[in-house]
């Protein structure tokens, strides 16, 4: 890989911080102070040009690929068999030897040549699909997808390539969605194949590569126990979002994990963001009445499995473990506990609702899924701003707004008359969003201004 | 350079996979017996809708009351083998079972999509019911409904099985 020794946006804020406490303290003079900052603003600029230099290439190599399908596709019928073969087989090779030979054997274009290395990969799997034509082959689809996810797997790993590692993971998640969904199985294969891809991610450092991917294991849990339970579907769907929630914050306890070291301080967003999406998008879903209603409908066939049991249990308690560690360590260093506690209290409501529900009392549960869903989107905000996490308060936020316009459909919708409902709902969407963006800002600002005083 | 070489070691297994696909529907089809199979085309629901034809051939639904089953239970996603007997100029099934037939004998592998307790049948997917075509002209000819569509099938010794060609009306389709 080329390092450049071009420190990412993070590390040019922290720097502006240390140069200011350096200055301050006459460490250095301010003149110094402003060559330093100036030589590393330089290369800021250089690097987001660079940028976009790879966002150009990727996109570039995105159209060539499909521009590449789509010339085979409209001349199929005017090409023999094996000169079709040959095309594939060739554009896969010289588009791979090119990209390598850009990027690493003279490293004269780099980013060029990585685009290039992606494009190899997708033709790679457009070769599959060509294949599949020529021959007219057409047993168990989802193999085609899977054995393009597998193939590009070691490309990534040598080209340390964050590209084709989001393809890869994009790939075997919609591989696994086909898998579950059409044959109704496990698929115990996922999993294994998917820790691959994470382990990939933390070594190429990617927050992203690791954000991408885990979404697809929260998927994989949610569509088995979808697969374990056969009876009442829409009984099944109002559990398997309880046990996404789970699921959401056993991923939040990881990430929370993480911050233990500094090392592994920087994967703990991913983890997070999807953690936190889990627990608040199944909450919101539940959250609404017809839903739940619909959903509970057919309980009386309904039997829990003993897989969804097993799944909920363990996720339960090896959150619980992770945030009593993660206390444990907090306490000795004095950060702040209130993450963990705030998980806490979210286990407690989720267990609580589960047991709601499966005493059928429809009422109570999606009341209780409001006040739940309502007291958590308040914690993670208040949670958010004093940790000083600004993805807290925005998601916080962001669910808060989403929760008032569902609400407000749900109680007024059948109450006032169309035209009322639209305009008064217009108004106050413009007035709470100008009053909110603007305590926004102002809670983020407060947030910087905190964290350069500490 | 050990990364060129796992470069190169990568894009081999890539190319490799490609062409070991080609070379098991190839081999199929150079050293497999030629069979003809009587079908009817189906409407297709895909995002590629229209590229392909949808076959349905008729072994490919078994009535197990007419076909021996030596009396095994099935269910979807299981292998089983179907044995193949001459029925005029095509081929039908006489027998199916999970166990592959002796040698000697024409047979083919499928898997079960579904079984039908109602009517007793069973449906085999054998992966070869999608015939692709230029972009457009596969709905001309399911379009007409009432034609009669006949496949090649090629049927190597192990029972895999590979679409060669398909007759309209006792005319080949050809496209190049």
């Amino acid at each position: 890989m080329n390092k450049t020794g071009i420190p990412p946006g993070k590390n040019l804020t922290w720097l502006d911080r240390e140069v200011e406490e350096w200055k301050s303290e006459g460490v250095i003079s301010a003149e110094q102070a402003e060559a330093i900052l100036k030589r590393y603003k330089n290369r800021q600029e250089l690097e987001q040009g660079g940028q976009l230099v790879t966002v150009l290439a990727v996109i570039g190599a995105l159209l060539l690929g499909i521009g590449v399908i789509l010339f085979f596709a409209a001349n199929w019928q005017a090409i023999p068999k094996w000169v079709k073969v040959s095309l594939i087989m060739g554009s896969i090779i010289v588009s791979y030897t090119a990209g390598f030979y850009f990027a690493f054997a003279k490293n004269n274009y780099p980013r060029v040549g990585r685009s290039l290395v992606f494009l190899g990969s997708i033709l790679y799997g457009s070769g599959i699909w060509l294949i599949a034509q020529i021959f007219h082959i057409s047993s168990h689809y989802p193999n085609g997808v899977l054995m393009w996810g597998l193939g590009i797997i070691p490309v990534a790993f040598v080209c340390g390539s964050l590209s084709i590692l989001i393809e890869a993971s994009i790939l075997l998640t919609i591989w696994t969605v086909m898998e579950q969904t059409g044959f109704l199985h496990y698929n115990w294969l996922f999993p294994f194949f998917a820790s691959v891809l994470v382990y990939l991610a933390y070594r190429l450092k990617s927050p992203l590569g690791v954000g991408l991917t885990i979404p697809g294991f929260v998927l994989w849990l949610a569509l088995s126990c979808l697969v374990s339970m056969k009876t009442s579907e829409g009984t099944s769907f109002l559990f398997t979002f309880l046990l996404i929630s789970v699921v959401g914050l056993l991923v939040y306890a990881i990430g929370v994990l993480h911050s233990v070291r500094d090392r592994t301080s920087v994967m703990k967003l991913p983890w997070q963001i999807v953690g936190l999406l889990s627990i608040l998008i199944s909450f919101f879903i539940l959250s609404f009445r017809f839903l739940v209603h619909e959903g509970m409908l057919d309980h009386g066939s309904f039997k829990i499995s003993a897989f969804y049991l097993l799944a909920f249990s363990l996720m339960t308690i090896s959150s619980i473990m992770s945030l009593f560690y993660c206390y444990k360590i907090n306490k000795q260093e004095r950060l702040p506990v209130l993450e963990p506690l705030l998980l806490l209290g979210i286990t407690g409501v989720v267990v609580f609702l589960g047991g709601i529900m499966y005493s059928w009392q429809e009422t109570w549960f999606v009341a209780a899924v409001n006040v739940a869903l309502f007291f958590i989107i308040i914690a993670v905000i208040a949670v958010g701003y004093r940790t000083r996490q600004p993805i807290l308060v925005n998601l916080g936020l962001g669910f808060f707004v989403l929760d008032v316009i569902a609400r407000y459909f749900d109680f007024f919708w059948d109450m006032l008359d169309k035209s009322v409902f639209f305009m008064v709902g217009g108004l106050l969407l413009l007035l709470g969003g100008t009053v909110l963006e603007r305590n926004r800002r102002k809670v983020l600002r407060e947030m910087r201004v905190n964290d350069y005083a500490a | 350079m050990r990364r060129k070489a796992w470069f190169v070691v990568a894009v081999t297994v890539q190319v490799a996979a490609l062409l070991i696909m080609i070379g098991i529907k190839w081999s199929t089809l150079a050293y497999g017996t030629k069979i003809i199979l009587k079908t009817v085309p189906v409407d297709p629901w895909d995002v590629f809708r229209g590229d392909y034809i949808t076959l349905n051939y008729e072994v490919s639904t078994l009535d197990l009351k007419r076909v021996n089953s030596g009396n095994e239970k099935f269910k979807p996603n299981d292998t089983v083998y179907i044995t193949l007997v001459p029925d005029g100029k095509y081929r039908a099934a006489a027998a199916v079972s999970h166990r592959r037939p002796e040698s000697g004998k024409l047979f083919m592998k499928g898997v079960i999509n579904y079984y039908d307790e109602f009517s007793n049948n069973i449906n085999i997917n054998y992966g070869i019911d999608s015939f692709y075509v230029p972009q457009h002209q596969g709905k001309d000819i399911e379009n007409n409904g009432r034609i009669s569509l006949e496949a090649e099938v090629s049927v190597d010794s192990r029972g895999n099985s590979a679409l060669s060609k398909l007759f309209v009306d006792g005319k080949e389709i050809k496209f190049e």
